[in-house]
């Protein structure tokens, strides 16, 4: 094919010829088979080319649609992921909190055999008679409030004697005595006001007479000790 | 013929992605697209073996050819029956069909890997594949200028890369020389990638007039 001739045939099919020089190549075409023959060719494949051209533009552009639907689709899918698992955080969260919220008060609290077990005979001789066995079985029988507001009565009517001032001997050994045992009832009151106090869930109340006991002289020194860690 | 299989909206026929593609149905068109192509990857290993970089040339040539023979009316619908040559009802399914393409497709894919260092002349490399495309794909238009068409297309497909490369951004995409050199660097001047384009022309004309002989004596 000549080479000039080619050109002729590309610059037609690209549309970049005059008007006037298209019209003088129509002629040309009309009257020379050969070149027809050529110029067919090169229209058809031009065709061709574009129609590909086309086609492949296409598959790519739906490549790229799928490929960017299929990047939602995983988003989409992880985000549903997310939102289930932290559903059911959210769901344990909850169900965790109303189990506490609705179970009875002594959940949480100081566990039970904590308390050592109270034992009875260590308040026989206590002058009030049956008052601190009332309070020991109230406490017992779990009934807290009443042994706490028994105590407090109790506490209240314990009087503790003065000894200063006192001449005489035989006066002074009687009122020390007798402060000796009130102070001995106190600590039993205050070592039972303990077990209400745990009993009714008021551990830091339990607390502060722990601590109280711990730091004075009494029978319960060791013991508030031993509590008082074991409960912080 | 019902597809059941592999398609994301099962309600569609061969019938209906025949009829969508020759409507120039644009949902139809993406539909059939990428249920072609998922068909492929999940089946070609049992038509052909082929590396994962030669597959995607094989299936990119494979859906060309066979929307261009859905568009030109090789592949047709008469009365919701599929058709193929003689308007005679199609032997198999669309996707059995494209496979059959794909198989030819894939010896091409093939032989270019080691033609362009055994063979210099187009025509002759062709020669091979020539006589198998003729075996494979017989049913031929009687439209002179469709089965024309239908050849060039053909040897465009099986062209060498630089080749399709240069007249495709010449004719299609309608470059100048300039702009033409720009994007293939290795020329170095305008008379230079003229005369490659050129030559490619040759080659092409050489081999699709070959081609176009051998079918009409078939």
């Amino acid at each position: 094919m000549n080479e000039q001739k080619q050109n002729q045939i590309d610059r037609y099919v690209r549309n970049e010829m005059t008007a006037e020089e298209r019209a003088h190549f129509e002629a040309e075409l009309a009257e020379d088979e050969n070149l027809r023959m050529e110029y067919e060719f090169t229209k058809q494949v031009q065709d061709t080319l574009k129609n590909r051209q086309e086609k492949l533009e296409m598959m790519r552009a739906w490549d790229e649609e799928e490929k960017q639907e299929s990047v939602l689709e995983t988003a989409r899918y992880r985000r549903r992921r997310r939102l289930r698992v932290a559903g059911g955080f959210l769901l344990a969260a909850v169900l965790i909190a109303g189990f506490f919220l609705l179970l009875p008060s002594k959940w949480g609290t100081v566990p039970e055999n904590t308390l050592p077990q109270l034992d009875l005979s260590l308040y026989e001789n206590y002058r009030s008679g049956t008052a601190l066995t009332k309070i020991v079985n109230l406490i017992q029988q779990q009934q807290y409030q009443e042994a706490l507001q028994c105590i407090e009565e109790e506490e209240k009517n314990l009087y503790v004697p003065d000894t200063s001032g006192l001449t005489s001997d035989e006066e002074r050994e009687q009122m020390e005595y007798e402060a000796a045992a009130a102070r001995l009832d106190a600590a039993h009151l205050k070592w039972l006001k303990v077990y209400a106090l745990v009993g009714l869930n008021r551990r830091e109340d339990a607390l502060e007479v722990l601590d109280d006991m711990r730091r004075t002289l009494n029978p319960y020194q060791q013991k508030a000790d031993s509590l008082y860690q074991l409960l912080k | 013929m019902v597809m059941t299989k592999g398609l994301k909206q099962p309600d569609c026929s061969d019938a209906a992605f025949v009829t969508g593609l020759k409507g120039h149905d644009s949902a139809v068109q993406k539909k059939f697209y990428l249920h072609c192509k998922k068909y492929f990857s999940e089946h070609y290993r049992a038509v052909f073996f082929a590396p994962d970089h030669m597959r995607e040339d094989i299936f990119q040539n494979t859906y060309l050819a066979l929307w261009d023979n859905i568009e030109r009316g090789k592949i047709d619908v008469r009365n919701g029956v599929v058709t193929g040559r003689e308007d005679k009802p199609l032997g198999c399914s669309l996707m059995t069909y494209m496979m059959s393409i794909a198989r030819f497709k894939y010896k091409e894919v093939a032989r270019q890997a080691e033609r362009e260092t055994r063979f210099s002349d187009l025509a002759e490399r062709n020669s091979r594949a020539v006589q198998e495309f003729v075996s494979v794909c017989d049913w031929l238009h009687d439209d002179e200028r469709m089965s024309k068409l239908e050849v060039i297309s053909d040897c465009i497909a099986v062209m060498s890369e630089r080749c399709r490369q240069i007249l495709t951004l010449f004719y299609a995409d309608e470059l100048k020389l300039d702009e033409i050199l720009a994007v293939l660097p290795t020329f170095t001047s305008k008379d230079a990638l003229k005369t490659a384009k050129n030559r490619c022309l040759e080659k092409l004309r050489n081999s699709s007039i070959s081609l176009y002989e051998l079918r009409r004596k078939q």
